[in-house]
């Protein structure tokens, strides 16, 4: 099977791993021939932690992403109609929405000029919000003049260059016209920044007057840039910008500094929901379907109800509780609105709706933390049964970076068949009989197993199938190794596992680069980790000595051939 | 026919393949290379509903170089995209035309400018990236007014009419009855009006997993549905729906068939237009027995292509893959090429079809 050997070698998207792996190996191998379609090649995965130095790393060109783009016209324009909804979707770099490889697609352009020409005609809908100074408050020179030097220096994320406040002033005389007025001068103008590839791009072209050997530092508006998209998700807010312009980005402590500010604003709820929603994969809730038969309680209410909770959880434990990996692994509360009081075994208080949401502390010994959340189970899991695959896939890539290998091409795919007197467990036992399947499923398998006191939906169940559930199962190749009852005890070994911790502090790492990371990357990540470290595993110590390391504050010299 | 695909998910592999043919560039995509400088768009690409299998959402059957197009997927915004090539793409009746093309150009001529001062300054790997970003400018600068005949004979094509902003919105699948036709309108005036010569649309996908209900239909999850006992209630939904598919493909090739083309036969007589399903017709008693079987797979074929096709006929593929249909339709399309997709997956051009 050559092509078994080429598609491990050249590795595969995270991504498509979960399908191959988790649909793939749960099935016969039938043997029907045919090419393989070959996934394109992606860099393989760093070891953490090797020792190597901190030091600059690829940057490649990143274009916003919706979300990004989203929360971009809401702090430069007040306007929240979140246009980017009818944008294409974002390219995916190490598991998160990034737009750092592919070119812009041709539609896409034409959605950006639609997007810009809505936006500017809102936006001066009220002109006097976004132009103070329009006439007949202040002569029109001079408000262009000041809209430029603003509004530009927003929009660009750095102040324009005389020769592009020249060429502003000229678009501006032809979007106005003969007989047009100071508005639709302007509106030709944001329309136009709204394009512009400063705009619509992270560009970083670093400082070269102060480049080093293979490092090149980045502006203070550059970093201005980095630190907002990374904490917030969103564009830089006044006091970035203040900072940049008097040049005060430069040194760890400076960087440091904005980092925690910008972390304990609430506005880095973006960036806690963008990560979490991303890294254990729940954003397929919005169109999560169960079968109706098995599952007829699941339907729209029950879907808001999990994605408030989840987003109401993350939100707690990131910005009100004490933000630690072992808080996000191991919590025994949640939130909930009235539909999910039924679903976690618990009595509603009186007047319970479903927007309310409200601090529960769950049933002894159900639960712990994040992975086990219903919503989070309830996507891992088929429309009619658990998946333990698929949950012991999840566990594997989030929590250890250990990804077992792809399975082999050409491979048809069979979930087992329900069975009233067979318990889930036992059903998937039975491929792992067949060697073809073991190598992998052996290593996946008996963590998801861990997970099966939660059914498709995320109830907590004892009884599978007329049995007691077992969950019993072991943690291997950690430092924390040893038998465990259940999630609940898995999950609290794992917290404390270093192996977690450094897999964590990758994944921060790629969704801060929107890359997936590389052998020369080790170093950046070895840096983060020790702040994580000695901040007794608080994330937001971990992002901010990722903020600080030379791989974020510089980049690698440009190779213009 | 074999709906031939590739290794790993075979829901995604499927999606991937419906066009792609095993190729990192689909077929669409080479039929729209051989033809792209004769009109205004290479190629329209149009999606209804979201589709997964793994390795994230699928955003439309094509691709170049194993980086989808995404199909526009707001019937709206389709119909807009249209008026841009064929008017003057405002939609304000009160617009003065002239004005706002000229904004746009200007607005252009900025762009470009802002790109050239500091594209010299990025790596050799992001250049490509920003040139592809000013082509596409160049593209949409070529686009604007650009349409000045009328090929098809006194139609709609240089005043298409906007459809309701009531359906200005992303169309999932159960939306199909509020948007399919205008998705159908949209294309078949593209090719009427020679706006592009390569259409496609994708009716929800490989692993569709959005509910269906309208008409006789009542699916939670068509995907799920598809696993389902032919034999049963979920052969009986999976009936339904392909008979509801069927209309809408009949409206399509109705439409083209209203339009006169410029020498005297129909849009339809110069076109050729193919409808497949990744669920094959197979001798399993359940779909899920082998998922999404890729035997037997029925293909449906349109339009004479020119006169190089008969048709009113039922070819039995005897085990081909879809890449000797393509093939076939790529010699009448004039593309003299061997094979499409892996070499391999192809016998020949499918015979049967002259």
């Amino acid at each position: 099977m050559p092509n078994a050997a080429k598609s491990r070698m050249r590795g595969l998207q995270a991504g498509a791993c979960l399908s191959l792996l988790a649909l793939g190996c749960e099935g016969t191998l039938t043997g029907v021939g045919g090419e393989g379609y070959e996934p394109p090649p992606t860099s393989g995965t760093a070891a953490p932690g090797d020792a190597t130095a901190d030091m600059p790393v690829e940057a490649p060109l990143r274009r916003l992403t919706r979300a990004q783009y989203d929360n971009t016209v809401r702090d430069l324009l007040g306007i929240d109609s979140n246009p980017a909804q009818d944008f294409g979707h974002d390219e995916e770099g190490g598991g998160f929405a990034s737009n750092y490889r592919a070119a812009v697609e041709p539609l896409q352009v034409e959605h950006y000029q639609r997007a810009a020409e809505a936006l500017a005609e809102q936006a001066l809908q009220n002109l006097t919000a976004i132009a103070p100074c329009a006439p007949p408050q202040g002569t029109e020179a001079a408000c262009l003049d000041e809209f430029l030097r603003d509004f530009g220096t927003r929009a660009y994320r750095r102040p324009l260059t005389a020769a592009e406040t020249e060429s502003y002033e000229q678009l501006f005389a032809t979007g106005k016209g003969d007989s047009g007025d100071f508005a639709s001068g302007l509106s030709l103008v944001i329309s136009t920044m709204l394009q512009s590839p400063h705009f619509l791009y992270r560009i970083e072209l670093g400082d070269s007057t102060a480049a080093e050997k293979d490092a090149l530092p980045l502006t203070s508006f550059e970093l201005a840039s980095r630190l907002s998209y990374f904490l917030q998700n969103t564009m830089p807010d006044k006091e970035l910008l203040v900072a940049a312009q008097a040049n005060e980005l430069q040194t760890p402590e400076q960087i440091a500094e904005q980092a925690r500010r910008l972390l304990e604003n609430p506005n880095a709820r973006d960036t806690f929901r963008s990560f979490h929603e991303q890294w254990v994969e729940v954003t397929a809730l919005a169109t999560l379907e169960k079968n109706a038969d098995t599952y007829p309680e699941f339907g729209a209410d029950l879907r808001t109800a999990l994605q408030d909770e989840f987003r109401a959880f993350v939100d707690y434990v990131m910005l009100e509780g004490d933000a630690r990996l072992e808080t996000l692994l191991t919590a025994d509360f949640t939130f909930a609105s009235a539909p999910l009081y039924d679903l976690y075994g618990l009595d509603a208080p009186d007047g319970a709706t479903a927007d309310t949401l409200t601090r529960v502390t769950l049933p002894a010994g159900q639960r712990a933390g994040l992975f086990t959340l219903a919503s989070v189970m309830a996507v891992h899991s088929h429309p009619d049964q658990t998946s333990p695959v698929i949950r012991g896939y999840i566990i594997s890539d989030k929590l250890l970076c250990d990804l077992p290998p792809p399975p082999p091409p050409n491979l048809e795919i069979e979930i087992p068949e329900l069975d009233p007197n067979l318990p889930t467990r036992e059903r998937f036992e039975q491929h792992r009989a067949d060697p073809t399947c073991s190598a992998c499923h052996q290593k996946m398998d008996p963590i998801g197993f861990a997970f099966e006191h939660y059914d498709a939906i995320g109830r907590y169940r004892t009884m599978d199938a007329g049995s007691q559930v077992d969950a019993s199962s072991e943690v291997v190749g950690t430092d924390q190794d040893g038998p465990v009852q259940d999630a609940v005890e898995m999950m609290s070994r794992l917290a404390q596992a270093s192996e977690v911790r450094s897999c964590l502090a990758t994944h921060w790492f790629r969704y801060a680069f929107g890359r997936p990371d590389k052998l020369g990357d080790a170093g950046t990540i070895a840096a983060a980790l020790k702040g994580f470290a000695a901040s007794d595993y608080r994330i937001p110590e971990l992002l901010v000595a990722l903020t600080t390391t030379k791989g974020f504050r510089y980049r690698l010299p440009i190779k213009l051939q | 026919m074999i709906l031939q695909r590739g290794s790993g998910n075979p829901h995604r592999a499927t999606t991937l393949s419906a066009l792609g043919a095993g190729s990192p560039t689909s077929f669409d995509q080479v039929l729209a290379d051989a033809t792209k400088d004769t009109t205004s768009l290479a190629s329209l690409e149009l999606s209804i509903g979201f589709t997964t299998g793994g390795g994230g959402e699928v955003p439309g059957l094509s691709q170049r170089d194993d980086v989808f197009l995404q199909g526009e997927r707001n019937p709206v915004a389709a119909y807009r995209r249209l008026a841009n090539v064929l008017g003057s793409g405002t939609m304000d009746p009160t617009a003065d035309v002239g004005k706002f093309l000229s904004a746009r150009r200007s607005l252009l001529d900025f762009l470009k400018e802002d790109v050239s001062t500091f594209r010299n300054r990025l790596g050799s790997e992001e250049k490509p990236k920003l040139d592809l970003y000013l082509q596409a400018l160049r593209d949409l600068e070529g686009q604007l007014g650009d349409f000045d005949g009328d090929p098809a004979g006194a139609l709609q094509c240089s005043n298409p009419t906007e459809p309701d902003t009531s359906a200005d919105f992303i169309a999932r699948v159960n939306d199909m009855p509020v948007v399919n036709r205008l998705f159908m309108d949209v294309m078949a005036l593209s090719l009427a009006c020679g706006v592009t010569r390569v259409a496609s649309i994708m009716w929800g996908g490989g692993q569709s997993d959005e509910p269906v209900r309208f008409n006789d239909i009542s699916m939670n999850n068509w995907h799920s549905v598809s696993h389902g006992n032919p034999a049963t209630g979920p052969g009986e939904q999976m009936i339904r729906m392909h008979a509801y598919l069927s209309g809408e493909f009949v409206y399509f090739v109705e439409k083209l068939k209203s339009f006169p083309d410029a020498d005297g036969k129909t849009v339809l007589d110069n076109s050729v237009v193919v409808w497949g399903t990744q669920c094959g017709t197979s001798t399993q008693t359940a779909y899920a027995a082998e998922d999404h079987d890729r035997h037997n797979t029925p293909i449906i074929v349109a339009g004479s292509c020119g006169g190089a096709f008969t048709t009113g006929k039922v070819i039995d593929c005897d085990n081909r893959n879809h890449n000797d249909l393509y093939l076939a339709i790529a010699h009448a399309f004039g593309l003299n090429i061997d094979s499409v997709g892996p070499e391999s997956w192809n016998r020949g051009p499918l015979p049967g079809l002259a």
